[in-house]
């Protein structure tokens, strides 16, 4: 994979990387991909794909209100935290 | 002396519910063997031994032993969520998590007073087969120090007797994995079997949580525990769970077993070739017919596992943001900047590697042609399960191609070691590793297969089994290494 698409990936999926990351990543990549490009040759034309396994059905279950976790007890695992909320930087310009 | 640690989890059933001994004691003797052994094999991440202590003792106060896990100690893989027990998944993401909330299996084993001993060590996010990619420590195989325990070190303390039993996940194989390097019995139920709620998940259609013990009969206990349809997990099936411990008395009769000719190929080493084969004479002996049979398509697993589990891993890794829990970077400029920051610093290379690899899977690019293949293969590979299905009651193959690796020789992405359990997760069914031989002074593990669903089965095959062998008995010799 070269540094480009790399840099394109690792930006969408949000993971900052050190230089000597990328050059791991990429060349474990390198491998990956030319090892699954032979393997895309097998003839697939008429096969639907399988995502679950098995109960491949919709679960619906009635519209009623359950109980939340506790907003205190989960807010002790926060970074950071504004009395009932999580704290983030500023999103918005001023 | 009766030496309390090494007891099965049947025999300290027994022994509670007659008064021969009390929970304390036995929780007792597990903390004092860990304190002894565990600076060697490095199977806990973090223990819970004053809170299971306090429990033991007001267990022995209302002294009600009827449900058979009732005072028994447990030991669960640190990607299962406890209530107020550190879960950290072995990663520096979640170093200091502490779950407000049980996964559906603990607060199962809870209602059946269980006690949680302490939570086990993994790879980082459960993506590896050695846990050597955790970001605390390697763990070491009680058989021999120098070899890996399998992707969780769960296995390694159940055999080293840190533990009466334990519970593990299985996402391509780290349940049965481990069990066979470690020589123990672990249980891969079917997909949706038992609920996933509050594991951290790697895989979402292939994550499962199976039970690792140190026989059948144990294995069975366990699962009548933590099985059934959850509301918090809509996988989760509705299918009717009997009751495996009551199942294992039934007299099989014409049993069928198929072994695949893929998995006794080159690539698995003589002495396990032989093993299986023997397991098959010993089948044969009982009266089952074993013969040949073939799954074509497997060839394509362990790419098509490696395709899938890392598309499904990046989606579940964007819940760690560094916002509503776990780590979060010191330094950053913007929101996105402190997503990116946390990432890469909370994360091990390999799960970034995975979460790279998964998101330009899902990605247009990678989509087509790659995971659309994956999922298409995955359907023939499910296809050649349920047709020699219609054959066989059941398939036998090596749990692993060898015997357990030496630590810092695992091989690249693709582990070959994986071989013969990742096409299990893909058909989503269930299969159980039990001992079945010995190479090199090393545990060989017997994988059975069974129809979705048919954990009873795969349970009395094994237990069959286990009645007329012994290698569910030999004790490790204790040696440094």
């Amino acid at each position: 994979m070269d540094k480009g698409t790399l840099d394109r990936v690792a930006d969408i999926a949000h993971v900052h990387l050190e230089s000597r990351e990328i050059e791991q990543i990429s060349k474990d990549m390198d491998f990956l991909l030319e090892y699954f490009d032979k393997l895309s040759q097998v003839d697939t034309e008429s096969v639907l794909p399988t995502v679950c396994p098995i109960n491949d059905k919709n679960v619906l279950r009635d519209d009623e209100v359950w109980d939340s976790l506790p907003i205190d007890e989960v807010l002790k695992n926060a970074p950071d935290k504004h009395g009932r909320f999580f704290r983030v930087p500023r999103i918005i310009e001023e | 002396m009766l030496e309390l640690d090494k007891l099965t989890i049947h025999k300290a059933h027994e022994l509670l519910s007659k008064k021969e001994i009390t929970s304390e004691e036995l929780t007792k003797a597990l903390l004092k063997r860990i304190e002894e052994m565990d600076g060697k094999i490095k199977a806990y991440v973090t223990l819970n031994s004053e809170e299971a202590l306090e429990r033991s003792s007001e267990i022995d106060k209302k002294g009600d032993f009827t449900e058979d896990l009732s005072g028994i100690p447990v030991a669960v893989k640190d990607n299962i969520c406890t209530k107020d027990l550190r879960t950290t998944c072995a990663s520096k993401m979640l170093e200091n998590f502490v779950p407000p909330y049980d996964a559906t299996v603990i607060k199962k084993l809870k209602e059946k007073n269980a006690l949680i001993l302490g939570k086990t060590n993994l790879d980082e996010f459960d993506m590896g087969s050695s846990t050597e990619s955790s970001y605390f420590f390697t763990s070491k195989n009680p058989w021999n120090l120098e070899r890996v325990p399998g992707g969780s070190s769960s296995a390694a303390a159940v055999a080293a007797d840190l533990a009466i039993y334990s519970l593990d996940s299985d996402t391509g194989g780290a349940v049965r994995q481990s069990a066979a390097y470690c020589g123990v019995v672990g249980l891969k139920p079917t997909y949706g079997r038992v609920s996933r709620f509050g594991l951290a998940g790697n895989a979402g259609s292939m994550d499962t949580i199976g039970p690792i013990t140190k026989d059948v009969k144990d294995c069975a206990i366990v699962l009548n525990a933590i099985s059934g349809m959850d509301l918090f997990d809509p996988s989760s099936s509705d299918t009717i769970v009997p009751d495996y411990l009551e199942s294992l008395k039934t007299n099989l009769q014409n049993v069928k077993i198929g072994i695949p000719k893929e998995f006794l190929g080159d690539a698995v080493n003589k002495d396990i070739k032989n093993a299986i084969l023997n397991a098959a004479k010993t089948f044969e002996d009982m009266g089952f017919i074993c013969e040949e049979t073939s799954l074509p398509n497997v060839e394509y697993a362990l790419w098509v596992h490696y395709v899938i589990a890392s598309a499904e891993a990046s989606s579940e890794m964007c819940q760690y943001d560094g916002v509503r829990f776990g780590h979060r970077a010191q330094h950053y400029e913007n929101l996105k900047d402190l997503y990116k920051k946390s990432r890469g610093e909370g994360f091990g290379l390999e799960v970034k590697k995975r979460t790279i690899l998964g998101t330009y899977l899902l990605d247009l690019e990678g989509n087509d042609k790659y995971l659309v293949k994956a999922y298409k293969l995955r359907t023939l590979i499910k296809q050649d399960f349920e047709k020699a299905f219609e054959k066989y009651d059941f398939l036998i193959t090596p749990t692993t191609p060898t015997v357990a690796f030496k630590i810092g020789e695992a091989k690249d992405s693709l582990n070959v070691n994986d071989m013969c359990t990742v096409p299990v997760n893909l058909a989503g069914l269930p299969a159980i590793s039990i001992p079945c031989g010995f190479a090199e002074g090393l545990p060989i593990g017997l994988q059975i297969i069974g129809k979705a669903f048919d954990e009873a089965g795969i349970l009395q095959v094994a237990y069959a089994f286990e009645q007329n062998t012994d290698y569910h008995k030999k004790q490790i010799a204790w040696k440094e290494a």
